[in-house]
């Protein structure tokens, strides 16, 4: 883990705790400057999925436009688009359906 | 053209002298951008993107974190404008720096991109050189390799006996 987690989005938020059956979904969106290579490592670094699901996700974002790479609590998407938006990687923020 | 070495101290990269004084202009640059918000600027937006869709909430999000995440991109373009040799030469990096790297390569990719607008058919297209957007586009390549380069370096640094998985190595 290369980035220090922001000390407020350790913080829990009420959310959280009212609807824990809902998480937040980490989607990361399609450019056309950063390397497939790049995104395929920033996938594995930051959260340690193995080299074939980070390249998955990848040709998702590249095909598709779009992946949810992550999902969770508010706290946890929010740290992860975070992380995503320190490595130059375009990701927002969503919760499930 | 720049060399990147792998060794058991880590990553050696070694640029020429006109490489170094292109990338320590776009370093001192970028830095100076980077350095406090610009409103209403594309670099700046692809650079700090909108968390959320809501306005409001994308709003909130930014004035939590945003200046830790400007402080963390400021961070990595200085530990590498620290690390270049005036004139070209030799700088060891260990894997955390390459990762720096590789963050503030990205970066400059992002900016410099934005700038000129580019579409995946503009980069997949081999620069016109009568066009003169083919110089900075011609960077951007250019830093895209030294950033393959150091992925490359990283991945054989953590994983020695892995270097066939990259089908540089032959089996």
């Amino acid at each position: 883990v290369s980035t220090t987690a922001p000390e407020r989005l350790k913080e829990t938020t009420p959310d959280e705790q009212i609807e824990p059956d809902r998480p937040w979904l980490v989607i990361v969106w399609n450019d056309p400057i950063n390397l497939m290579s790049y995104v395929t490592w920033v996938f594995q670094k930051l959260f340690n999925y193995p080299r074939a699901k980070a390249t998955k996700l990848m040709l998702q974002v590249h095909h598709e436009g779009r992946a949810v790479v992550s999902s969770g609590s508010r706290e946890k998407a929010e740290l992860d688009c975070f992380r995503l938006h320190a490595h130059g990687l375009w990701a927002t923020l969503s919760k499930s359906d | 053209m720049a060399r990147l070495e792998t060794d058991s101290s880590g990553v050696v990269l070694n640029l020429e002298s006109h490489e170094a004084v292109v990338v320590e202009q776009l370093l001192d640059d970028m830095i100076e951008f980077i350095s406090h918000e610009n409103s209403d600027d594309d670099v700046e937006k692809r650079l700090f993107p909108d968390a959320f869709d809501d306005e409001d909430e994308a709003q909130k999000f930014k004035e939590m974190v945003g200046s830790e995440l400007r402080a963390e991109k400021l961070k990595a373009l200085e530990l590498m404008r620290a690390g270049i040799v005036a004139g070209g030469g030799r700088t060891t990096l260990s894997p955390a720096d390459v990762e720096a790297w590789l963050r503030g390569l990205n970066d400059l990719r992002l900016a410099i991109g934005t700038r000129l607008d580019v579409t995946e058919e503009k980069m997949a297209d081999i620069p016109d050189e009568d066009d003169p957007a083919s110089v900075p586009l011609g960077l951007v390549h250019w830093l895209g390799w030294l950033q393959e380069m150091m992925i490359d370096s990283l991945t054989r640094l953590e994983s020695p006996d892995d270097r066939t998985d990259e089908g540089d190595g032959g089996a």
